[in-house]
């Protein structure tokens, strides 16, 4: 499968990382860099220029949303989706009103997440 | 008299009663044969079982493995009735016992609810109580059931070897203050990660808290996420893993709701602001 596009997944759990890792391995994503908390997720989106983002919103230090907001600032057109089990409506309306393309709640199987990918990466095209 | 050796015969036999799984689902139309057949193919390669394969390629709900898993020990044999055919228990007698059995376990489940309506809070404990149970069903195909209810209790009961219990813990802030956690000993925590991570965990190592710290997550922001439609605004800090003896509420007052399962119990552990469980009389 062709890696078609390029992700950077932000969840202080190494658990969910892996998961992420492991679903998207053969979909046309792939997880080109994991990190644990918001400040990297910041410095490493410069590096790495990725075409999505996986962003958890509940973590430790620098929120999902914090982290969601300085990211937008560098890069206004950064395709961000908040991946978290907190799917409430305030949740839910605060990310996509600052600007984070989708909203993933988890549990998610592996089909749900490469499809909700697919969905995204197609409407952007 | 049943020594032993009888009751592990009668329970060997009784394995050898239980319809598989895909058996069922193809009987009540959940799967069919195909795909019953592909989930036993992915087998060989991986150490899932077919009801967590069926869940995660969206081919079974929660609600219809959890109805299958019931359906699965409703209709296995029964102990009893395989002691009264090896001749070892007279009829008369198990059908007494399975009588007063079911008047016990009726009482039991009417006694756990009526203690679950005294709390002030006690929407929330049923949210986290049911999601609880059923992303442990998700994790490892095995419903858990509720065997107690416990108000003022200490993290840390006696005669529990506090060394070896590990509490995951998350605060939960808004329109109520509390604290929500999962208490295990470490047999049940290493069982619980092996089953998520789909690989024996002999250890409790920084990968195993996580997994067990992500299940608590998971949990509370489902549970926050089914509370806010009904008005309730609540926000979660990420989850903790504690030595339960270091916990910071380890010397106050908690509602403890005990889970069992094939592997042992685990608790859920609520420790409110203005604690609330102090409010309930035992």
């Amino acid at each position: 499968m062709d890696k078609t596009y390029r992700v950077l997944a932000v969840d202080d759990s190494a658990f969910t990382l892996m998961i992420i890792s492991t679903y998207l391995e053969s979909s046309e994503f792939e997880v080109v860099e994991s990190v644990r908390n918001g400040s990297d997720a910041v410095r490493r989106f410069k590096e790495v220029a990725p075409d999505l983002v996986l962003l958890d919103l509940v973590m430790p230090g620098m929120s999902g949303e914090e982290t969601l907001r300085e990211i937008l600032s560098q890069a206004p057109h950064a395709r961000i989706v908040m991946v978290s089990s907190l799917g409430t409506e305030d949740a839910i309306k605060t990310c996509l009103e600052a600007g984070a393309t989708s909203f993933l709640q988890k549990p998610f199987a592996k089909e749900d997440l490469v499809d909700f990918l697919r969905r995204i990466v197609r409407e952007e095209a | 008299m049943i020594d032993r050796e009888i009751l592990e015969e009668a329970l060997h036999r009784q394995q050898e009663t239980i319809i598989p799984l895909g058996v069922l689902a193809i009987e009540t139309s959940y799967l069919n044969r195909e795909q019953v057949a592909a989930i036993e193919e992915t087998q060989r390669s991986i150490d899932k079982m077919l009801g967590e394969i069926a869940v995660e390629r969206r081919w079974l709900g929660i609600d219809q493995l959890q109805q299958l898993l019931q359906t699965q020990q409703e209709r296995r044999t029964l102990l009893g009735e395989l002691l009264v055919r090896m001749g070892h228990l007279s009829k008369e007698d198990l059908d007494r016992a399975v009588d007063e059995y079911k008047r016990l376990e009726s009482r039991h489940a009417k006694e756990l609810e009526a203690k679950l309506s005294l709390h002030p809070a006690c929407e929330i404990l049923r949210c986290f109580i049911e999601l609880t149970a059923k992303h442990y069903l998700r994790s490892t195909c095995e419903s858990p059931k509720l065997v107690s209810v416990a108000y003022n209790e200490r993290l840390i009961t006696e005669g529990e070897d506090d060394l070896a219990l590990q509490f995951v813990s998350q605060e939960i802030s808004g329109d109520v203050d509390f604290t929500y956690g999962l208490l295990f000993n470490t047999t049940m925590l290493l069982a619980l990660a092996s089953s998520m991570l789909h690989s024996p965990q002999t250890e409790i190592d920084d990968l195993v808290k996580d997994v067990a710290a992500e299940f608590t997550n998971m949990v509370a922001g489902n549970c926050l996420a089914r509370l806010s439609k009904h008005g309730l605004r609540l926000r979660p800090q990420p989850p903790k893993v504690f030595l339960a003896v270091d916990h910071p509420c380890a010397q106050a007052g908690c509602t403890r709701v005990e889970l069992f399962t094939r592997r042992g119990s685990f608790n859920i552990v609520f420790v409110f602001a203005d604690d609330g469980s102090g409010e309930v009389s035992s």
